[in-house]
């Protein structure tokens, strides 16, 4: 697995080197380039679309202050996606277990189709709140698989398995899935 | 129906738009229910939360971020301002206890201090700072003029010595 994500200028190793330096943009642009896909990551673990701010907030705050950790051995993108992990997971327990998933927080109807559009929301939501109740490797490695792109080797490096486990765990994922679309 | 078996392995590449089916793939979605379910499985977990990118406000996430860099970055020598702050209350605590009680014609052996306990907190870099604020009294005898060098017993002596 590449330690850092380069997307055509600094890579992650270098903006945290710059930030350990006293850089403080360097904080911003990390925040900037990994925050979106945190927050889609954390929404489709099943955090409300109102809490994912907060939640991609104090998972920088945490990953920041725990900076030291990350070795450079993962990807950082990686590492923030496990603190973000942790924390929605901690607050699901605060919460006594209970995960309300909201089935409409997806966009508005197109009302030029909207049979269609009907039909395709009812699907979508179906689907995200399946993601939310697969088992937690079978989740993160679908999302790892499905939003970020990653190979079964780097996926089983993030998290702690071994491809072919990884691979097991993605089919039943997309097998669990399949049945609520039928 | 034999199912390509790359083409499971290339969905995610597609619905993230980073690839596009050949002719051959498309004819086999098209036929296929099986891979069809699947392809539709995974485009739209593609899709989950892609709208996040215009809801979320990444600018105040960022500034807020780099503001609780700045909120906990350590003052120098790891001294933060509410522990110096608290030290030299002590410190001039102490001053005006030694001033109040120091007798006028005291033997040489008698406590030249009130009991401060506060100093018992204190950790040898902060009671040298509380001693190089305080004035100078007649019949003190430290061992050495740092504390940092001092062991645990001599520390021990001078804080009774101190405390009386």
């Amino acid at each position: 697995m590449t330690a850092s994500r380069s997307t055509g200028h600094e890579s992650d190793q270098a903006l945290v080197t710059a930030y350990r330096g006293g850089n403080e943009q360097a904080a911003g642009e990390l925040v900037q380039r990994h925050g979106v896909a945190l927050g889609r990551y954390l929404y489709s673990s099943g955090a409300p679309a109102g809490e994912i701010d907060d939640l991609v907030q104090e998972t920088f705050f945490r990953a920041f202050r725990a900076l030291d950790t990350w070795r450079g051995d993962a990807a950082f993108r990686s590492w923030l996606f496990r603190i973000g992990g942790n924390l929605r997971k901690d607050l699901y327990r605060r919460e006594g277990g209970r995960q309300v998933v909201s089935i409409v927080e997806t966009d508005a109807v197109d009302h030029a189709d909207p049979e269609g559009q009907v039909i395709a929301h009812d699907q979508a939501a179906r689907i995200r709140v399946g993601i939310t109740r697969l088992p937690r490797l079978q989740r993160e490695v679908f999302l790892l698989r499905v939003q970020e792109g990653l190979p079964y080797d780097e996926i089983a490096c993030n998290l702690g398995t071994t491809p072919g486990a990884a691979r097991v765990h993605y089919h039943h994922a997309v097998q669990r899935l399949k049945g609520l679309l039928t | 129906m034999t199912h390509p078996i790359h083409l499971s392995d290339r969905m995610p590449q597609v619905a993230r738009g980073a690839a596009s089916w050949s002719p051959e793939e498309m004819a086999h979605l098209t036929s296929c229910a099986e891979c069809r379910a699947e392809w539709q499985v995974v485009e739209l977990g593609a899709t989950v939360g892609a709208d996040l990118t215009d809801r979320m406000d990444l600018a105040g996430i960022a500034a807020r971020v780099v503001a609780d860099r700045a909120r906990r970055t350590p003052l120098p020598k790891a001294l933060s301002f509410r522990r110096a702050s608290w030290v030299v209350a002590t410190a001039a605590a102490a001053a005006l206890l030694i001033m109040v009680a120091r007798p006028t014609s005291a033997p040489e052996s008698a406590p030249a201090v009130a009991l401060l306990p506060e100093l018992e907190g204190m950790s040898a870099e902060e009671l040298e700072l509380v001693f190089d604020v305080l004035p100078a009294a007649d019949g003190w005898t430290v061992p050495g003029t740092n504390l940092g060098d001092l062991d645990d017993g001599e520390l021990e002596r001078v804080l009774r010595t101190l405390e009386g």
